[in-house]
């Protein structure tokens, strides 16, 4: 759990900063992460899931900037065609 | 507003950026308290990240039922082009969030309605830090109005008249969202409450504040019903279901002292 933590943190790290549908895939992967990192907290690899767990709470705060600039409360057609340009 | 603003170059969005801080300080002052009761701050991570992933998708189905026809979602999800607009409605998020703490705390192995005195104060807290991101962002908007302290938005990405006023809907709601987190942080430290009780004392007065702002709000895009709109009518449900709790609690209490005679 610590190590799949770990990677998925990484992963999501790679995808926050990219805008639409793939900021959506840092959060998935990140909110993951999140969830196998607190567990894994209570195995004995305590430094890798504490690893994912920071990374992966970095990642989902970045995506959802990056989402929020997309989505999030914007109900608004010019925002959704920029990003349906990337 | 200010929808966005620049951070070392780079475009950020101030309704995002208030989402996070809410999620981050609301997570953090829970955690603070939950670790009385010995629950570690990894498992309260936990509990947050699935609050919000639920939040997010029952703010964002909420939105989409209320703002399009169903048989128009329907078909969109099967042909796979979903073309919709995105946005998000509170008590979507609200339903949905309290749905993922029960799938977090299951899966954390943590019992939640014991954290509920740390929980409960805090959703306003966070709800309101979110309004200010829907006051900077220009969304949630009030009614036009031209009175004191009305709001033009000069560069409105909702399609917003820069020379119109709007009433400040998002601040006010923000105000009393912390009156009603106040008045919960001081309900937390009444003795021998039953399980769930802080939880609909919550419930129905943000579903009576509800009921009263959103005769000042001005997006009818959230859908209006027999004169109501939506989240009027998710209030009334509310009042009605935490009435019925409060009945189910007086008679418990009444058994309860029937038993001791």
């Amino acid at each position: 759990m610590a190590v799949a933590s770990l990677v998925l943190g990484i992963i999501a790290l790679v995808f926050c900063w990219m805008p639409g549908g793939l900021s959506t895939v840092s959060l998935i992967c990140g909110i993951i992460g999140i969830i196998l990192g607190a567990l894994g907290s209570r195995t004995e690899k305590k430094g890798a899931a504490t690893a994912g767990l920071v990374m992966s709470i970095i990642a989902v705060a970045l995506g959802l900037l990056t989402f929020a600039m997309c989505g999030g409360c914007v109900a608004c057609a010019a925002c959704t065609s920029a990003c349906a340009a990337f | 507003m200010f929808p966005f603003i620049n951070i070392f170059s780079k475009q950020i969005s101030t309704y995002g950026l208030c989402m996070l801080i809410a999620l981050f300080l609301v997570t953090y002052l829970v955690s603070l308290k939950a670790k009385k009761k010995d629950v570690p701050g990894a498992m309260i991570i936990l509990i947050a990240a699935m609050v919000f992933l639920f939040a997010m998708l029952g703010a964002g189905f909420l939105y989409l039922i209320v703002t399009y026809p169903i048989d128009y979602i329907i078909s969109e999800i099967i042909s796979g082009s979903f073309n919709f607009n995105i946005g998000l409605v509170f008590y979507g998020g609200l339903i949905g969030g309290i749905g993922g703490a029960f799938v977090g705390a299951k899966i954390a192995r943590v019992k939640l309605m014991e954290l509920e005195d740390a929980i409960v104060p805090y959703i306003p807290l966070g709800h309101a830090i979110g309004r200010v991101g829907c006051f900077l962002a220009g969304c949630c908007y009030g009614m036009e109005y031209s009175g004191p302290c009305a709001v033009y938005y000069p560069n409105s990405i909702f399609g917003l008249s820069p020379d119109v006023g709007y009433f400040p809907v998002q601040l006010l709601e923000s105000a009393l969202d912390l009156c009603i987190m106040g008045y919960l942080l001081l309900y937390s430290t009444k003795k021998n409450k039953t399980k769930g009780e802080l939880l609909f004392e919550y419930l129905w007065l943000y579903a009576l504040m509800r009921i009263f702002t959103e005769c000042f709000r001005g997006d009818a895009i959230r859908g209006v019903f027999s004169g109501f709109s939506t989240s009027q009518w998710v209030s009334i449900g509310m009042i009605l279901a935490s009435i019925l709790f409060k009945i189910f609690v007086i008679i418990k209490e009444a058994r309860s002292k029937k038993e001791q005679i």
